[in-house]
């Protein structure tokens, strides 16, 4: 039973335990690409390197055995440093776009791929779910957004944008009948928020705020929600479509107090009686404290962006211990595909016509919905949440064009026709899925193919990757770093072996 | 070619090979050889038949470079890429090839099919550079403007192999006289199995019963076809760079014809001879050729050498285990069996009883004896590292043991462009690696040897085998061995292609039959090895010092080289050296007494620039600290290291940036791709380079690259990647001005394409004889009329440059 010390704290650890394995019962995080429990270390990402105190050996910290009497430092600057540039290294080589150019461009951040998918499978219930999170009054903005996010579409480039507008808009109109789950909050944390403007900005808020488990109040100085919203004629957007949101949004549990102006001196007397409080209207004083300010914007996805930004904001001075700003996400980004390398994703969608798109007057029905759905070329990383190489990346501040490369960048895929495809674009090489089919004893299995900086991923005999992963599809998925190895119609979230490290 | 696989093959195969998933290289070996590449019903015939997966079958037909995946020509030649070819200029032998055969751009085969042109690694032949392989036949000194000559030379041999000629049969007489010729790789690059046709039809013409004596390497590759004669009572004579057409010459003037009749025959047959050529020739050619082991530049080669793993050599049969024995073979492991040299073995070879039945002794060393010897020499590993090789040798022996076997295995990957010291040994000494390899048997306990060598050294691996052959044959090796009580038996097993295999993890995984990626160590080998049991790697120049330590003593051994780094050390001595070869020298000696005195200085009369020591893994020495020893701590302490031995001398002539980047192009196409630093980081700073080598790179990019090379040598998993940078490190060391010259764009070795143009000067005598040579047409100008280049075309073949006979066209950096 030898003991080490980690960082300074000392450990007694079981024969044959590696210093990852012992550093993670302490807690300590070491970054990992290519480690996964039940196969041996791969030894690919060399990430896990930790530096020896007493010989300034650096060791792989996924593969060398704790001995006894061993000084081991996890975070030097210079094991840093390195990590860094393995990551750049791996990054300069990595084609993938982190997030998809649709969803990237929502001011509200709605997960415009995953709608695609619901839609397209027909799971209503969800898809409503995923968009009245993401856009918390879909309907109305699905009268009254001009849609940036058609615009990036690659769909776009191939030949139409994908409809994103009217199948939010045709959903949520649908599913605002009667969905009790949508309705569904967690319990009550005990924090009350006051939101001062009702309009979207406000109402991005309270959703976001309600959704947190916490007691929102609203208070609106006009009779009635909605702001700037309400001004539009109904050939623009049928009031009733507004009012069905503002009261979708009461049903969350949260409380509109109408014609309630509040000036400074009530604002002093809310922050007597609220543990958060939310400026979400023009003329008010400077925020600060437990009071945030959410702006407003002509641009109503804009606002609704603003408000749900600003919510999580006062969610965490409320309940975290630090409320210091997230640097910026890490991102990929492929930049411009040609159409050949679209043509692939595209051969394997049944409908190719567009839909056209409906008058306001006009009802549509949910097939059509599901067909234009079905043009999606799912562009989008199955991984954008829990891709280990976006969480360091981003944890080590790693550029991604810090060399000039000259290897041809080609988005390609194997196996899109199946359930479980490829994209060796993503492929760190680091063989866990070759391992793991072979660990299942897979008939045909995965292979390297070539060796060196052209190694590959292949199927044997060139079968298709669904042949070749016939009973361990679901743990290479799981295993994968990054969204190389993916299933078409399952984006990450859970069961992936990493924590979900960017909160949703 | 079959139209249609005839697989039966493939299940006679399987047969002979076995079915257990380690015989997948030999298999893949066997079907290469049958079908020329590897088709994949093939592939998946083996799988149907075998333990063999096929994600195994995929991954390993993938990783080594010997294996085809598409069919190939008639004839596959093989152009040497190794560090000594590609500064006596492989690229112009690439391209003057490639417009010999017409290929089409991007086509590596012809339009006939009968040729496929491949650049492989190193051959080994790296002091006759540049040499190239056409099936089987190595050629040496092949520049561009020999590539005609040596495709018309190989298709006369195909024909002569049609009309098969019946090779010169006559009566032998063993008195003392021999002739001695040189058949290892180099020396039947450099002709001499043409000259031995040629001395067997001489001799039978004079119907002579001198015998010719094949020998082992005579180590002056640069003097190769050599030939010496043996009297009795009379100095030898050596016969330096003979041809074919000096051997009657020279037979005569040794030999006398031995019947009146031939005498006369002989007599007429010259002076009909002489009729047609050039009587005066002959003679001028003989003594052309004369050379003398007293002659000053053969003393200054041979001089300062100290042969212990090439005692011997240039005169012992590497065939003939008999002599071998004579001249103090297995006396080491006498030594180690009976406590002294006795003498026993050759004894009992000439009483005709076997050699199990030796009588074992009772002052036998102890294993633990044997390590103490090689611990008292002081040797270390000679495969580059130089890890203590006693020291190994008790970690196995120490080693648990829990499933009682233990393997000992010869390291014949010799992977360095730029180095064939392994080869030669295994060519010439196939017996004293066995010696050495039963002596570390012994000391580590173990009952099973391997030897692994490399693809490229067909003749190795055949001297090899032979070899093992013979000893089992007579007792020397196999159960009960030398009537030890113990077993010892060896095999071969070819590697296919892959540098990183000389990395002792990966070594083991290509044994293994997978992809040859190194594993992590610890465990190291010499504790979980080889199917997991504690396996004892050394190189072959370590294992062919063995049996002269043991013979001589620790001490003796000890007395040479300097304090950390004792013994001898082989070398492969090639670039821009007058005499190249393989040399055996005492560490400590310096670089500059190895290019001066052994290597006679710089060729052509140009300047010593740098040597690279240590290939791919090692660093560029300027001529500045040629003074520095050769020596483990010396070499590693300026940034190069020893590696496993070879030496490429490099001239003002030679471009460091590029050198620089041709190395990070090898170690980049043989990185493994196992860990990213390696192969990510390799392939970046290669693009760094070859930008600089174009004229694009930034000054910027100097300082990436040592930040990135400093990260790819901590972090790589391997002994590749962990040394991979140090050329371009020490290069940035040493030449760092000219680095910053090709950032601004220029090359002042002339030697980077894109930074140079080519210019007449005003000397021009318009003599026309560099437009005839120009293979795009872009010089003009009349006879008498001075010419001009059109620089928008050339493509700086340098041609017109070496036919200028007035040096008037000039090549350069004009920024």
């Amino acid at each position: 039973m030898p003991t080490l010390s980690i960082n300074n704290r000392d450990i007694e650890v079981d024969e044959g335990t590696t210093i990852l394995q012992a550093a993670r019962k302490m807690d300590i995080e070491i970054p990992t690409l290519c480690y996964w429990e039940g196969v041996r270390p791969m030894n690919s990402c060399m990430l896990c390197s930790v530096r020896n105190v007493d010989t300034g050996q650096i060791h792989s910290s996924c593969s060398t055995l704790a001995q006894e009497g061993m000084k081991i430092e996890t975070d030097t600057g210079d094991v840093c440093v390195a990590r860094k540039e393995v990551l750049e290294l791996i990054l300069s080589e990595h084609i993938g776009d982190c997030e998809a150019p649709c969803a990237h461009t929502c001011p509200a951040s709605m997960n415009i791929p995953v709608m695609m998918r619901e839609i397209y499978e027909g799971k209503f219930d969800d898809a409503a779910f995923t968009i009245h999170n993401g856009l918390v009054i879909p309907w109305t903005l699905g009268y009254v957004c001009p849609a940036p996010c058609e615009n990036p579409c690659r769909r776009k480039s191939y030949d139409e944008t994908m409809k994103i507008r009217m199948l939010h808009r045709n959903v949520a109109e649908k599913s605002l009948q009667e969905n009790p789950e949508l309705l569904e909050c967690p319990p009550d944390s005990g924090k009350k928020v006051a939101i001062v403007g009702a309009g979207a900005t406000g109402m991005a808020a309270a959703w976001v705020l309600r959704k947190r488990g916490h007691a929102v109040t609203l208070y609106e100085k006009d009779e009635k929600a909605g702001g700037k919203l309400r001004d539009l004629p109904d050939s623009k957007l049928p009031k009733h479509v507004l009012d069905t949101e503002i009261e979708f949004i009461a049903k969350l549990g949260v409380e509109y107090r109408y014609s309630q102006k509040v000036d400074e001196e009530m604002l002093e007397a809310l922050k007597g009686d609220f543990d958060g409080i939310v400026l979400a209207c023009d003329g008010m004083p400077k925020p600060g404290g437990k009071v945030f300010a959410a702006k407003e914007h002509k641009l109503t996805v804009m606002a609704v962006g603003n408000g749900k930004t600003t919510a999580a904001w006062v969610d965490r001075y409320m309940t975290s211990v630090d409320p210091k700003p997230e640097k910026k996400l890490f991102e990929s980004k492929i930049g411009k595909m040609v159409k050949a390398e679209m043509e692939d994703m595209r051969d394997h969608n049944e409908n190719l016509e567009a839909m056209p798109v409906a008058a306001i007057e006009d009802e549509v029905p949910l097939s059509d919905s599901r067909a234009e759905a079905g043009r999606c070329l799912h562009c989008d990383c199955r991984k954008r949440v829990s891709c280990t190489l976006r969480k360091w990346s981003h944890e080590y501040g790693a550029e991604q064009r810090k060399y000039n490369t000259t290897e041809e960048k080609k988005v390609s895929f194997v196996g899109l026709g199946g359930d479980v495809y490829l994209e060796p674009g993503k492929c760190i090489r680091c063989g866990l899925c070759v391992e793991i089919a072979e660990k299942y004893g897979e008939d045909i299995g995965l292979a390297f193919s070539g060796r060196g900086f052209d190694m590959d991923i292949k199927v044997p005999f060139g079968r298709s990757l669904d042949e070749g992963l016939r009973k361990s599809a679901d743990e290479c998925v799981r295993a994968c770093p990054t969204a190389a190895i993916s299933f078409r119609n399952k984006e990450d979230i859970e069961g992936c072996h990493t924590t979900t490290w960017i909160k949703l | 070619m079959p139209d249609t696989l005839d697989l039966i093959q493939i299940d006679a195969i399987v047969e002979k090979q076995g079915r257990s998933p380690e015989a997948v290289i030999p298999i893949l070996q066997a079907i290469q050889t049958e079908y020329r590449y590897l088709p994949s019903e093939a592939l998946e015939r083996v799988c149907e038949l075998t333990d063999i997966t096929p994600a195994t079958i995929e991954g390993v037909a993938t990783f080594y470079s010997q294996f085809r995946r598409d069919p190939v020509g008639n004839h596959v030649i093989s152009l040497c890429d190794g560090t000594a070819c590609h500064v006596k200029g492989a690229e112009g032998v690439h391209e003057a090839l490639s417009d010999h055969l017409n290929l089409k751009k991007g086509c590596d085969t012809d339009d006939e099919g009968k040729y496929t042109i491949q650049k492989v690694a190193c051959i080994g032949c790296c002091s006759l550079a540049p040499a190239m392989q056409v099936d089987g036949v190595t050629y040496a000194n092949v520049g561009p403007e020999a590539v005609g000559a040596t495709m018309r030379d190989f298709e006369q041999r195909e024909k002569d192999k049609a009309t098969h000629v019946a090779p010169v049969k006559r009566e032998v007489i063993e008195n003392g006289t021999e002739i001695r010729i040189g058949l290892d790789s180099c020396c039947v690059a450099g002709g001499t199995d043409r000259i031995d046709a040629a001395v067997e039809l001489a001799l039978a013409g004079i119907q002579s019963t001198v015998p010719v004596k094949h020998v082992s390497c005579v180590h002056m590759c640069h003097q190769v076809p050599v030939l010496e004669i043996i009297e009795e009572n009379k100095e030898p004579t050596m016969y330096l760079r003979v041809t074919t057409d000096d051997i009657p010459d020279i037979i005569a003037r040794h030999f006398k014809p031995q019947s009146p009749i031939s005498r006369l025959r002989s007599t007429a047959l010259r002076w009909a001879d002489n009729l047609y050529v050039d009587a005066h020739a002959h003679n001028h050619t003989v003594s052309r050729h004369d050379g003398n082991v007293r002659d000053e530049h053969v003393t200054a080669f041979l001089g300062n050498q100290m042969h212990i793993a090439t005692e011997y050599h240039g005169e012992i049969d590497p065939h003939d285990l008999g002599e071998y024995l004579k001249k103090g073979g297995f006396a080491a492991v006498e030594r180690c069996l009976f406590g002294k040299i006795t003498g026993a073995i050759m004894m009992a070879r000439h009483a005709g009883t076997s050699l199990h039945d030796l009588p074992s002794s009772d002052e036998a060393w102890s294993p633990q004896r044997i390590i103490d010897e090689i611990n008292n020499s002081g040797l270390r590993g000679r495969g580059g590292a130089g890890f203590p090789t006693g020291k190994k040798w008790q970690f196995v022996h120490d080693a648990p043991n829990p499933k009682n076997k233990k393997y000992i295995i010869c390291n014949g990957d010799e992977g360095d462009p730029g180095a064939f010291m392994d080869r030669m040994i295994l060519e010439s000494y196939a017996y004293r690696v066995i010696e050495g390899m039963i002596i570390s048997a012994l000391a580590v306990g173990s009952d099973e040897g391997i030897l692994y060598i490399r693809a490229e050294y067909p003749l190795a691996t055949k001297q090899m085998r032979r070899a093992i052959d013979d000893c089992m044959e007579v007792g020397i090796l196999g159960d009960n061995f030398l009537g030890s009580g113990l077993n010892l038996h060896l095999r071969v097993k070819e590697g296919a292609g892959a540098f990183v295999c000389g990395e002792e993890t990966a070594l083991i995984a290509s044994l293994e039959g997978k992809r040859g990626m190194p594993t992590m160590r610890p465990p190291y080998p010499a504790i979980s090895g080889l199917y997991e049991c504690p396996t004892l790697i050394n190189n072959t120049e370590t294992l062919a010092v063995i049996p002269w330590i043991v013979r001589k003593g620790a001490e003796e051994f000890a007395k040479l080289g300097t304090e950390k780094s004792k013994g001898t050390k082989v070398f492969s001595l090639a670039g821009k050296i007058r005499n190249g070869g393989l040399i055996e020298v005492p560490m400590g000696i310096t670089i500059r007494q190895i290019v001066e005195e052994i290597g006679g200085g710089i060729a052509n009369g140009r300047k010593f620039k740098a040597m690279l020591v240590g290939g791919p893994s090692g660093g560029v020495i300027p001529e500045s600290m040629a003074d520095t020893p050769v020596d483990f701590e010396a070499l590693s302490k300026i940034g190069a290291m020893m590696g496993s031995g070879g030496m490429v001398v490099l001239d003002d002539s030679d471009c460091i940036v590029e050198m620089a980047r041709y190395f990070l192009s090898f170690t980049q196409d043989e990185s493994c791709g196992k860990c990213s630093p390696c192969r990510i980081g390799t392939m970046r700073l290669k693009e760094m380079l070859t930008r600089l080598c174009e004229g694009q790179g930034k000054s910027s990019d100097l300082e990436l690259m040592e930040e990135l090379g400093k990260v790819v040598k901590s972090q790589s998993l391997c002994g590749l990647g962990k040394t991979a940078p140090n050329p371009v490190l020490t290069a940035l060391m040493y030449f760092r001005e000219e680095f910053e010259a090709h950032v601004e764009g220029r090359c002042p070795a002339g030697k980077c394409k894109p930074l140079i143009d080519y210019w007449v000067e005003d000397n021009c005598i318009g003599c026309t004889k560099c437009a005839q040579v120009c293979p795009v047409d872009c010089i003009d100008g009349g006879p008498f009329k001075m010419h001009h280049i059109d620089l928008d075309i050339c493509t700086r073949c340098d041609y017109c440059l070496v036919a200028c006979p007035v040096d008037a066209i000039k090549a350069g950096s004009r920024v």
